[in-house]
């Protein structure tokens, strides 16, 4: 499929298409930030066709469609083969974009983190696990609630898993050791909540707690060296002592653990 | 911390050290040791409304051949009466609702859940059961049982070796829709050639990790046929059951009890020094009171104790006596040594006691009295190592 710059006619006719404010084109996809049928929303075409990634996120969303904090479909058309997913616009800030904002701040970092283990907890106690949680896919809306972007690599232990298939999180500096080193039969959960543990270090101290570069990061998690450092007076620092664990199993077993330990 | 009993052959006299010399807070019963319907109508000279409320039942589904003896035949739901061609996960399961239900029909509190033994190859298979016991759990709860129930963990020498296993094992007993209040961990040692507790690093780092993770993830634990290597473990876990036993096999599971018969030797039987933290050959005791050691090592205000180191004293593990001074010493250490609510304070203490213990053997080279192989202070070592890895003082 050539890339596309623009809306064909047909398509906005399709959908309805008022007006589009915005475009952007991302890995896989092209989103148009647009207003159909009197509502802003976000229409999503994709680059290398709808695979097995796409359709997976949209029956997540499509299933999940009641929970609050994450993206709602609003429309599905097929057009000369072609799906294209129409989502609810989310107004506010990528987080990537914003973590300036949570520097040396426990209160502002602990509130956050606390807001996206709430839309990610009905998720986790179904079993699932988002496995990709990192500044990119999260929005901070003007009301400084999060929304969770990109389910498209959700696991879901009743599905084969959609790594298996080629598709790898690239997403290094959040990732857990069992996301790292291969060890599949590990990621729970639990491999979200280090992946948060690592977040709230990264928004506190703008820098990630294992090391800036892959490999290093890698060595330690083979090493088991667990070190990082903190300020002495860190209001976060029992959180970072509960949930960066290299072993899955002294990670906090349910999200109210994960939350005292946030207190 | 509680002591319990764990209770097998000649349980007479582990009764009468808790309700005539206050040793320990309550009994796990084995099934290999009380016939289906004993426990109900009484035990030796006491009465169910005198234990029960204070006893848990280990049923004991390790093994399944009937040859090892003992009264596991007797209970209608033990995997040994199973035929091998009902031998499926829903066959098993079931025995373990019915061995549950059997617990709760004895009005007990404290419901230990048995499961089938397992290497960590078949980890598999203990996880399914682990889940579908979770999910008959989760229906009891729901129904409004107080029932505190505890999953047994049962890890061969192999498996307690296996960090990997343990991480497994670790993650899905801890994993979010799991509602035990607890788990029953038991776990084969295997001392070496001539010893009574094991020294293999392993064996500690690995079972150390399994209180410390379970606790902190909210359940209870009961340390299942321990040894007197339980003080170790007190002082760098808070274990909430940890239990006490007379013969060799009831402070050491060992799969082949429930797999092969098995007899014990005869042996004139083991003295427990508080203050040497171990087990001195009766043989050995003679050595001591020529050298007049005795006193070194010798426990304190232990009745026992002070009977069994008469010089006219005869000898035999068959007496009541030299099982009683164990359990009196060593329950008074666990006691001293969870009594101290700061974990790094009892590694500091537990320290000291180790290291009394060695300036102790020390003493006794001084006066020409070496105490070898088992009676000897191989252990400690380790030990001392042990406490200085995992203390955080």
């Amino acid at each position: 499929m050539p890339p596309i710059i623009s809306m064909n006619d047909s398509t906005k006719k399709l959908l309805n298409v008022e007006e589009i404010h915005e475009t952007f084109a991302g890995g896989q996809k092209f989103v148009f930030i647009a207003t159909c049928n009197k509502k802003k929303c976000a229409i999503k075409m994709f680059k290398y066709g709808f695979g097995e990634r796409e359709k997976r996120e949209l029956e997540f969303y499509i299933t999940n469609e009641k929970l609050a904090g994450i993206p709602k479909v609003l429309d599905v058309k097929n057009e000369k083969n072609e799906t294209i997913v129409v989502e609810e616009y989310i107004e506010g800030d990528c987080l990537q974009n914003i973590i300036g904002n949570y520097s040396s701040s426990a209160t502002d970092t602990s509130k956050l983190i606390c807001d996206i283990a709430d839309i990610m907890e009905p998720i986790w106690d179904k079993g699932k696990t988002h496995r990709d949680l990192k500044p990119l896919n999260i929005i901070i809306t003007p009301k400084g609630l999060p929304v969770v972007l990109d389910f498209g690599i959700f696991k879901d232990p009743d599905l084969s898993t959609i790594t298996d298939t080629g598709v790898q999180p690239n997403s290094w500096p959040f990732a857990a050791p069992e996301q790292l080193l291969g060890n599949k039969k590990h990621i729970s959960y639990r491999t979200d909540f280090f992946s948060l543990g690592v977040l709230a270090y990264f928004l506190y101290y703008q820098k990630l707690p294992f090391g800036s570069q892959r490999d290093d990061v890698i060595a330690k998690m083979v090493a088991q060296d667990i070190s990082y450092t903190t300020e002495h007076d860190c209001k976060l620092n029992n959180f970072f002592e509960v949930i960066l664990k290299f072993d899955v199993s002294k990670r906090p077993r349910n999200v109210k653990l994960f939350k005292e330990a946030l207190c | 911390m509680k002591i319990y009993h764990q209770l097998g052959h000649n349980h007479k006299w582990a009764l009468d050290s808790y309700f005539k010399n206050n040793i320990g807070d309550g009994f796990i019963f084995s099934a290999f040791s009380f016939k289906y319907g004993k426990l109900e109508n009484g035990v030796s000279t006491y009465k169910p409304d005198q234990y029960l409320g204070k006893s848990m039942v280990d049923l004991q589904f390790y093994g399944s051949k009937k040859t090892v003896g003992g009264q596991l035949e007797s209970y209608p739901f033990n995997p040994i009466n199973l035929n091998h061609s009902d031998s499926t996960m829903v066959a098993g399961t079931e025995l373990i609702a019915k061995a549950i239900t059997y617990q709760e029909s004895l009005g007990l509190k404290n419901i230990i859940i048995p499961v089938f033994y397992h290497e960590a190859s078949d980890f598999g298979k203990f996880e399914k059961y682990l889940n579908k016991i979770n999910k008959i759990i989760v229906r009891r709860k729901d129904k409004g049982s107080t029932s505190k129930y505890f999953m047994t963990v049962p890890f061969s020498n192999s498996a307690i070796l296996n960090a990997d296993h343990v991480e497994d094992l670790l993650q899905a007993t801890t994993d979010m829709p799991i509602v035990f209040d607890g788990y029953y961990v038991v776990c084969d040692s295997k001392p070496g050639y001539k010893r009574k507790v094991s020294i293999d690093y392993d064996y500690y780092e690995n079972l150390i990790k399994i209180f410390q993770v379970l606790k902190a993830q909210g359940f209870a634990t009961i340390f299942g046929y321990s040894n007197w290597d339980a003080l170790i473990f007190a002082s760098l876990c808070d274990i909430d059951y940890i239990t006490i036993g007379t013969y060799e096999n009831l402070r050491n599971f060992n799969i082949q009890r429930f797999t092969e018969s098995q007899g014990g030797g005869p042996s004139d039987g083991w003295y427990f020094s508080e203050k040497l933290l171990n087990f001195v050959r009766a043989q050995e005791i003679k050595k001591l009171r020529r050298s007049n050691c005795l006193d070194l090592i010798a426990n304190d205000k232990n009745i026992f104790s002070d009977i069994i180191l008469n010089k006219d004293y005869a000898w035999n593990t068959h007496k009541p006596d030299v099982h009683k001074n164990y359990l009196l010493a060593i329950s008074r250490l666990l006691k001293e040594v969870a009594n101290i609510n700061s974990l790094s304070q009892r590694a500091i203490f537990f320290q000291k006691k180790i290291k009394q213990a060695r300036q102790l053997y020390d003493e006794l080279d001084s006066h020409r009295v070496v105490l070898v192989d088992e009676s000897g202070d191989y252990h400690l070592g380790s030990w001392d190592s042990i406490i200085k890895m995992h203390a955080t003082h």
